[in-house]
């Protein structure tokens, strides 16, 4: 049979779409009406929270590490072989650490910020130039280094050629090195896109550090209140979310629909990039434009629920990515094995189920920490009403999240 | 419909999309549609203090 509309859409879902995409809104709104009956008051405690544990942490370990891993990668990447085919560099790239990232940094906290080679490489040039104080630029540097990959990742149609990937690795790689040299630590920090991305995911972490230091285990939710709403921390996150949006929209069929009018050039990749990220962005705009009459007045209103943002970002991550993780990882290996991808390692079943799952769990984990701000931010005696449009936004993006991996 | 492409293997060409589909976003954005308007009805204010 071939479907005229959607090759393989509403077929991966177990169960149909407009189940799945009522039960994903209704998740969504139960738990905001049971956190509304039960959690009466602030109960996340941030930075205060968490047990002390002693792990010991492998620092030199880690950075050694890092740096012989960038070597490496690069060695294959500017030596090996040119054709994807045979040369594991890009599955290394996209998938090894791009993906790689959200579960190591879930499971280990923010390690990639350790054994970051560029932060490494940096620590050491810094040693020879004369240094500069950070411009206020906040995290807006990082939101120009991400977008570039992002941009390379999934608009500019040359994503899978080996010396190209070889090429960015190497400018972004000189550039923050340089810029990590001249302006200190704190650039990777404010301009590293994957350092600050991976910093994000390790906030959902039950592996932190507490405001003493210390490293606890803690309630991933406490670890979320911890992050520091920087200028352009907010338009990264969205930034993210965007390109997430986008990158489910290139597989259905209105998309092909467009390549088929509009061409299949980077510059049709780069308009729909910028306008998913743009709508995905406006319709955070408008909830806040909503929520901030309700709002104490000391509160920053744009980036008051910028935190609660991580868990749908990091949800819609796993959804999206990981059947690509699982699949397209084996390039890794397969390209010099010369063995074949195994796509039977995953059933259509558990894909879907991942899928959906991980993004109504991403959205009621943003409910929760949006509630918990709520009560601390939101005016006296309107803490219910003055969340209805962040709950309406979360509605949104959980039906609109659903709809995209379901290939509609 | 029915094609036959292949000579002996029937091809169905399927429709998917229209009012269906469209139905199928009504719960979300009927939820999405009654929080924005309670939530704008009952704004408080601007001039309201915030009773601190």
């Amino acid at each position: 049979m071939i479907l005229a509309h959607g090759l393989g859409g509403r077929s991966d879902l177990p169960v149909p779409l407009w189940l799945a995409l009522n039960a994903g809104a209704a998740a969504v709104l139960v738990s905001f009406l049971a956190l509304t009956a039960l959690w009466t008051r602030p109960r996340l405690r941030g930075a205060e929270g968490g047990r002390p544990v002693r792990l010991p942490v492998p620092r030199v370990a880690l950075k050694v590490v890092g740096v012989l891993l960038l070597a490496g990668f690069l060695a294959v990447a500017w030596g090996g072989p040119s054709d994807v085919e045979h040369n594991p560099a890009p599955a290394w790239f996209y998938v090894w650490f791009w993906v790689g990232l959200v579960p190591v940094s879930l499971l280990f906290g923010p390690v990639w910020r350790l054994a970051n080679p560029l932060r490494t490489l940096a620590a050491g040039l810094g040693r020879l130039v004369p240094h500069r104080e950070l411009p206020a630029v906040g995290h807006w540097p990082a939101v120009v280094s991400l977008f570039a990959f992002l941009w390379l990742e999934l608009a500019s149609g040359f994503s899978d050629s080996v010396r190209v990937v070889a090429v960015f690795v190497t400018v972004y790689a000189v550039a923050h090195v340089v810029a990590g040299a001249v302006f200190g630590p704190g650039w990777f920090d404010r301009g590293d896109g994957f350092e600050l991305y991976s910093v994000l995911v390790a906030a959902l972490s039950p592996l932190g550090r507490r405001a003493d230091g210390a490293l606890v285990l803690r309630n991933p939710l406490d670890g979320l209140m911890t992050l520091q709403a920087r200028s352009g921390l907010t338009p990264f996150v969205l930034l993210v979310l965007g390109s997430t949006v986008f990158d489910g929209l290139t597989r259905l069929p209105l998309w092909t629909s467009v390549q088929e009018r509009f061409g299949t050039s980077a510059a049709v990749g780069t308009v729909g990039l910028v306008v998913a990220v743009a709508a995905t962005a406006l319709a955070y705009a408008g909830a806040i434009r909503l929520t901030r009459p309700y709002l104490r007045r000391s509160v920053a209103a744009y980036d008051a629920f910028a935190h609660t943002l991580v868990p749908i970002m990091v949800g819609y991550t796993v959804a999206h990515y990981f059947s690509f993780a699982v699949f397209e990882g084996q390039r890794g290996w397969t390209t010099w094995s010369g063995a074949a991808v195994d796509y039977t390692l995953l059933s259509a079943g558990l894909i879907a189920a991942v899928q959906v799952g991980g993004i109504v769990l991403g959205h009621v984990l943003a409910v929760t920490s949006a509630h918990d701000r709520s009560l601390r931010d939101l005016r006296p005696g309107y803490e219910r009403v003055g969340q209805y449009p962040m709950l309406a936004l979360m509605v949104g993006y959980t039906a609109v999240g659903i709809a995209l991996v379901s290939g509609v | 419909m029915s094609v036959d492409l292949a000579g002996d293997l029937p091809v169905i060409l399927m429709h998917q999309g229209g009012w269906d589909e469209i139905a199928v976003f009504l719960g979300p954005v009927l939820i999405i549609a009654l929080l924005v308007v309670v939530a704008r009805r009952q704004a408080p204010p601007p001039e309201e203090e915030d009773g601190e």
